[in-house]
């Protein structure tokens, strides 16, 4: 049960964005603060980003996702933020007041300020509208990412991945270490979408090809993926791939659906942060830009 | 978008053209892009560069990260963990073998070290994240 | 696994929309009725994918049967849906004439007319202005049809078998039919699963009818599937129309429509293909080019990037065009070629069947027939002072499981205990995994509460039946 009707500053959000915009408003002098998070715990997709990458600019160390976590938690833990978990955010006023649900029951709170620390997510192959069947087997990298790591399941055992983003080259060598085979990785311009150093991590060092300026046209497979027919845009070539799984990281879409289906724009007290603002390279400027922003909010 | 870094670049040393090889560094953001022979290193703006390019001619050392089962009372829960160190690269197959025989009847806590593989060829991990 | 030999009176092989109706209707009499539906769960074959549309009837030929049964069917639907409580809009229809079609629309109110629909009336340009501001300036004019409503096919199937079982219906699923015999007075129809005995076969086998009939040794025409694409629009693109809008209508379809769905988003389509393969339900680009450049004509503001998600659906068409309903032979009733106006139609197939058994069967009515089911509690829908009772009666509705629909770990766990097996089953009968994310979030939550439910492992959990497990081990 949260203590207030009312705060200086309400948090939807409780991953990196989120609790750094908590550090950095307490420090900056905001007394009462709430952090609202969906999920049981705090950490948001950092707890399933069991990689490495993590922390070099902000801590000085290279840590996994769950690490950085962890760390940044316990800075976060001293800045006296009222946290509720469990609680998903479903509505906002103009008038800042927000509606959530928890097992308790459904709440609302207003607050002098509030900021959207909800992340991103993904593009899916409905929002592509990738021709083709809908069988079993079709999922963003994200999910699988979950799926692996979280549940210790694995998806499948063929795989394609479509898309070069970031999250897409991690599972290529998360997948393939647990035993997969990944197929290739086929994107659509004529560069890749995420950092080299994955590239080279998760691509190169399992003999993994990636294919520029290749696009999938179809989709194949009743119940379960079968295969793709897909197409090399540089050449005209087109060519078809068995696989059972394809994996989507198409990139990314900062989550403002709650400012959107209220009509509101940033401003007049709402604020957003982290990826739900731009989908950032680095979690360490998430935490740096989280605090600045923490830190410039004033009470009313 | 490239982070600033503290170190300017070193002027280029001369490189044995036959044997010289490219790496992209893994080692920090940056990503320099370095050429080595074998003794001298080009493109690296710190040491720890340069150290990876000598080492990467060798043997490609690794970091892996993955998850451990463990099987608790309240149902089972997948363990982050590292290798302590890098490992070569080409014994990432054996060492995941031995890392997914793992089984822990209870969730340790985020540091513990686990030892996993057989006494000949022990890998030690450590434990990366809180579990839910 | 096979079973014992059951004796029952009736057999309903099918579970569509018709089969659902028929097992409802049913299940009012003293008949021991079984439905068989080869899938993993009902609605899965013609009846999940299509436009959703409850016709007015005027839109096809007086004289067929399948007008008379599309009138009726309209009017039964309203107390149906309030019996059964499923979502059903009556927002009406318009059929639209551009310039030099005008003339085309008065014939179709006098079709109409004819058949008793009420409320039909010709509304100009001012109305349009009005009424329809989105419409392309250009329509001159339009046939307003207010009977005309929209429903979910997958809830108002789940809401008709709720009710069927509860009045003693047996429903087995993955039970496909294997061979079909006469024996003596009765029908042996053997499935996948088991043998059984029936008094009256009714074949509601939707694509496969032609198929069934002929296992049983009867002629009946031919199916020829018909595929149709649909392309639904994001929510933020908001309510183009208020009603469904209709081009004049052509021959094999009734064209390329704008849909306002019972959920609150706009669906455009569907297409119009024939296939050879009753199987081939993708998606294409053609298709999408299609009704794009359809539906631009009629709303010029379309833009494509309002599309976030598509699917294909089959029509069992025939070359005659009208619904063929009949005892082929004794004791075994053919429904074939029902594609539209056969959702529309589907409560009044039910009750003109049930008189054709009833001419040679004793039907009684039973006195303790409930004849009301309950929905899952729909949270997203409900108040916060609703939602509050519901939390503090029972923890699980305050549990998100779906971020884009609102939908709790109570409505997944009830979808499951109303007989959701797998993960469509569940898509189906609670909105989750329909939103904007695909199941991004909520795939995991998911499968976790179907294995809790459930007691299965999550190797075992499927997309829509064995094959599309969701997991390799």
């Amino acid at each position: 049960m949260i203590r207030h009707t009312h705060y200086d500053l309400i948090i939807i959000g409780g991953g990196p964005a989120g609790m750094a915009v908590a550090v950095g408003a307490a420090d900056g002098g905001l007394k009462k603060i709430l952090l609202l998070e969906r999920h049981p715990r705090l950490g948001g997709i950092l707890n399933q980003c069991i990689h490495v990458g993590f922390g070099l600019r902000y801590f000085k160390e290279e840590l996994t996702g769950t690490e950085y976590a962890f760390r940044y938690k316990q800075q976060f833990e001293h800045s006296g933020t009222e946290v509720s978990t469990n609680s998903f955010v479903h509505k906002l006023t103009p008038a800042k007041d927000v509606t959530f649900v928890c097992p308790e029951g459904e709440f609302l709170v207003s607050g002098d300020h509030v900021v959207l620390a909800t992340g991103c997510r993904e593009r899916t192959r409905e929002m592509l509208t990738t021709p083709g069947t809908r069988p079993a087997g079709i999922l963003t990298a994200g999910l699988a990412q979950e799926m692996v790591n979280i549940h210790g399941l694995l998806p499948g055992r063929n795989v394609v991945i479509v898309g070069s983003g970031d999250i897409g080259l991690i599972m290529a060598r998360r997948m393939t270490l647990e035993g997969a085979r990944v197929h290739a990785v086929l994107e659509i311009l004529d560069h890749l979408s995420g950092l080299v150093r994955n590239k080279i991590q998760c691509l190169d060092d399992f003999c993994i090809p990636l294919f520029l300026s290749h696009e999938v046209l179809e989709i194949m497979g009743k119940d379960r993926v079968e295969g793709i027919r897909f197409r090399d845009n540089a050449t005209g070539e087109v060519k078809d791939m068995n696989c059972d799984t394809l994996l989507y990281s198409v990139g990314l879409i900062p989550e403002r659906d709650l400012l959107m289906d209220a009509g509101i724009e940033p401003g007049n007290g709402y604020h957003v942060a982290g990826n739900a603002d731009y989908v950032h390279d680095l979690v360490d400027w998430v935490s740096k830009d989280g605090e600045k922003l923490g830190r410039a909010l004033r009470s009313a | 978008m490239k982070a600033q870094t503290k170190s300017k670049k070193k002027p280029d040393k001369p490189l044995d053209r036959t044997k010289s090889r490219k790496f992209t560094c893994l080692v920090c953001p940056t990503c320099c892009e370095l050429e080595t022979d074998g003794s001298n290193v080009n493109g690296a703006r710190c040491p720890r560069g340069e150290a990876f390019a000598l080492q990467e001619m060798v043997m490609p050392m690794r970091v892996v990260t993955t998850t451990v089962r463990c099987d608790t009372a309240e149902g089972l829960r997948m363990v982050p963990v590292k290798t302590t160190s890098a490992v070569p690269l080409g014994r990432i197959f054996e060492i995941m073998k031995g890392i997914k025989a793992l089984r822990l009847a209870q969730v340790p806590a985020i540091g513990t070290k686990i030892h996993a593989g057989t006494t000949e060829n022990q890998v030690e991990l450590v434990v990366t994240g809180e579990v839910g | 696994m096979v079973r014992m030999t059951l004796n029952v009176d009736i057999l309903i092989i099918g579970g569509g929309i018709v089969g659902s109706c028929l097992a409802r209707e049913l299940a009012k009499y003293h008949v021991n009725v079984t439905l068989l539906e080869k899938e993993a769960e009902l609605c899965f074959g013609v009846s999940k994918a299509n436009s959703g549309i409850v016709h007015t009837g005027f839109q096809s030929d007086a004289k067929a049967l399948k007008t008379q049964l599309a009138v009726r069917g309209n009017a039964l639907y309203r107390d149906l849906a309030r019996e059964l409580d499923f979502p059903f809009l009556p927002i009406g229809e318009l059929v639209v004439a551009f310039p030099g079609e005008e003339k085309g629309l008065e014939p179709i109110r006098k079709n109409g007319e004819d058949l008793g629909i009420p409320g039909l009336e010709i509304v100009d340009r001012t109305w349009l202005d009005q009424h329809e501001p989105n419409l392309s300036k250009e329509i001159r004019c339009a046939l307003l049809g207010p009977t005309a409503a929209v429903i979910n096919p997958y809830e108002t199937v789940y809401a008709l078998a709720e009710n069927a079982v509860a009045n003693g219906v047996r429903i087995e699923h993955e039970a496909e039919v294997k061979t079909i015999e006469r024996q003596g007075t009765a029908w042996k129809v053997m499935t996948s699963r088991g043998l059984h005995h029936a008094r009256y076969v009714i074949n509601a086998a939707g694509l496969y009818a032609d198929r069934i009939a002929r296992m049983a040794g009867m002629q009946v025409p031919a199916i020829y599937p018909w595929k149709g694409e649909e392309y639904l629009l994001d929510e933020h693109a908001g309510r183009l129309t208020s009603r469904v809008i209709f081009p004049l209508p052509r021959k094999e379809t009734k064209g390329v429509l704008v849909i306002p769905t019972v959920d609150g988003n706009t669906m455009i389509g569907p297409t119009a293909e024939e296939m050879f393969n009753p199987e081939d339900v993708t998606t294409s680009r053609a298709g999408k080019h299609w009704v794009v450049e359809n539906i631009r004509r009629l709303i010029p503001s379309l833009r494509e990037d309002m599309i976030i998600a598509s699917f294909a659906g089959l029509r069992p068409a025939t070359q005659g065009g009208d619904f063929h309903i009949q005892e082929d032979k004794p004791g075994f009733i053919n429904l074939v070629g029902i594609q539209s106006p056969g959702l529309t139609a589907a409560p009044a197939i039910a009750e003109y069947v049930v008189d054709m058994i009833g001419n040679h069967v004793d039907l009684t009515l039973k006195e303790n027939h409930v004849a009301s089911r309950k929905a899952i509690p729909r949270f997203r829908v409900l108040g916060t002072e609703e939602r509050n009772r519901l939390i503090r009666a029972n923890r699980d509705f305050g549990e998100v499981v779906c971020r884009c629909e609102l939908v709790t770990k109570a409505e997944i766990r009830e979808a499951i205990r109303r007989g959701a097996r797998t993960m469509d089953g569940v898509k189906f009968r609670t909105r989750s995994q329909m939103g904007r994310c695909h199941g991004a979030f909520c795939t995991m939550k998911i499968m976790t509460i179907m294995a809790q439910e459930l007691g299965i492992p999550y190797d075992r959990i499927t997309k829509r039946g064995k094959g599309s497990e969701v997991i390799k081990t």
